[in-house]
């Protein structure tokens, strides 16, 4: 397959491209250094032309709703757009577990941007499958670098069941070469359910959830990886601790996916730290 | 000595019948002796008595405090709010340290909380926002709900003979990687002991 990659150079774009190379496909890694703006939608039709599949790893770094918002929305409805006059088969947008959910981003202006990118997916004109993963265990490093003063750390409480990138990537690309082009694999009743058909959604859109084994909280998480490492992100704060500043539907579980048929990776954390 | 020193040692200090602190009876949480006082002065009709000095750092490092009201108390954090464009709330994003300083004269009492402030959630801030008298309908994207998340308290009961009693709570520090050891604001352990300096 020929499958164009957007947001190539990220944390989770660059491990799913490399891992479809190594699977035999042919791989066009695509992001902003090497000229596509999906904001803007400069290079883009030009980049997805001819694509099988578009995978949409973009990401912003904001906590803002504001340029969260328009940034997702934006390069969702562009890159539909593009992938579609492109002649590719489907999207799949690589998304977060929970954030949909009623309430979920009314605290976290990034979430209300990645739930624009869903609705503007769930709008676009070629079949979408919506991957929803759980948060991924670097994102204790990400927490602590931001949340970090002096030797106190207060991070945002959130329940969650992370799970390691690259597994992450894994389940991703092993979604993307199964379903190829868009042929919708078999659906096992309540398991990776179908974006609603009822509400006029296409039914060959799929909605995809990933997490990891266990359940912990930022600060859980955070405490085990330094317990390990001795340090994250080059501090080690003697008191780590966490407070729902990003909501408390955050903190209450609803990143943790609940569903039927969700994909639960195995690898532990315990078992990523001693890797 | 001026004139002004001269009346100044002249005015009158603490009364003899104040409340006793006594060391070894306070509780394990800090909140719950903070409550015990705040409920006092607020049934004592002071005037008021949730009022107290916000400290915070600005861009030269230099302290700088006013008087705010506290707003609440949850999942052990004390909540002020201001515009987020104000000048506390400038320092804030550039320096988070922050400490707050509540004086209820009449019973001699002071409570100091230091700690790291967080910005709540918008629908947090829109809520306080919603609650003012001056509300009109009409949200306001600017006003921001924070919440000192306390590290350190020290409660200080006045004396007569001003052998002020001193009583300091220090937060267990937490790298402990064990999952089931609190990790919330509100679970936190705290050991506590007398201010071991002097008084002044």
């Amino acid at each position: 397959m020929d499958i164009a990659v957007l947001g190539a150079t990220g944390t989770i774009g660059s491990l799913v491209a490399d891992r479809l190379e190594a699977a035999g496909n042919d791989v066009r890694r695509l992001s902003r250094a090497s000229g596509v703006n999906t904001e803007t939608g400069e290079g883009l039709e030009a980049a997805l032309d001819g694509a099988d599949v578009v995978v949409d790893a973009t990401n912003i770094a904001t906590i803002r709703a504001t340029p969260a918002v328009r940034f997702f929305a934006r390069s969702a409805n562009n890159i539909a757009a593009a992938a579609k006059k492109g002649g590719a088969g489907r999207v799949v947008c690589i998304s977060i577990a929970g954030v949909t959910k009623p309430g979920a981003a009314l605290g976290f202006g990034y979430y209300r941007g990645k739930c624009a990118q869903e609705r503007a997916y769930r709008a676009a004109p070629i079949p979408t499958t919506i991957i929803r993963s759980a948060q991924w265990f670097e994102l204790g490093e990400q927490m602590v670098a931001q949340a970090s003063l002096g030797p106190v750390a207060v991070l945002p409480q959130m329940r969650m069941a992370p799970l390691a990138t690259e597994r992450a990537a894994d389940h991703i690309v092993g979604e993307i070469i199964a379903t190829g082009r868009g042929v919708v694999p078999e659906i096992v009743p309540g398991q990776n359910a179908r974006l609603a058909p009822e509400d006029g959604e296409d039914p060959r859109n799929r909605i995809v959830r990933l997490r990891g084994p266990e359940e912990m909280t930022s600060a859980q998480l955070v405490r085990r990886i330094l317990g390990a490492r001795g340090s994250v992100a080059g501090r080690s704060p003697s008191l780590v601790t966490e407070y729902p500043y990003l909501g408390r539907r955050l903190a209450g579980g609803v990143l943790v996916p609940s569903s039927e048929g969700t994909i639960v990776d195995d690898l532990t954390l315990d078992q990523w730290l001693a890797a | 000595m001026t004139e002004l020193r001269d009346r100044l040692r002249k005015l009158p200090a603490f009364p003899s019948d104040l409340p006793v602190l006594d060391p070894d009876s306070v509780p394990e949480d800090p909140e719950a002796l903070f409550r015990d006082w705040l409920e006092e002065a607020i049934a004592s009709g002071a005037r008021q008595p949730h009022a107290m000095t916000f400290t915070t750092v600005d861009e030269a490092g230099f302290p700088v405090g006013r008087t705010l009201i506290l707003k609440d108390i949850e999942d052990g954090a004390y909540q002020v709010s201001t515009h987020r464009t104000s000048r506390k709330g400038a320092q804030l994003e550039q320096d988070a340290k922050a400490s707050m300083i509540f004086f209820w004269r009449e019973s001699g009492r002071q409570v100091r909380i230091t700690g790291t402030v967080i910005a709540l959630d918008d629908e947090a801030s829109q809520a306080d926002w919603a609650s003012r008298p001056s509300f009109t309908g009409e949200p306001n994207p600017d006003w921001q709900v924070y919440a000192l998340v306390p590290s350190a308290f020290e409660f200080m009961q006045a004396r007569e003979d001003r052998q002020h009693t001193r009583i300091e709570y220090t937060v267990q520090a937490q790298a402990d990687p064990d999952a089931a050891a609190p990790s919330s604001a509100a679970a936190r352990t705290w050991t506590h002991g007398p201010v071991p300096t002097p008084a002044g």
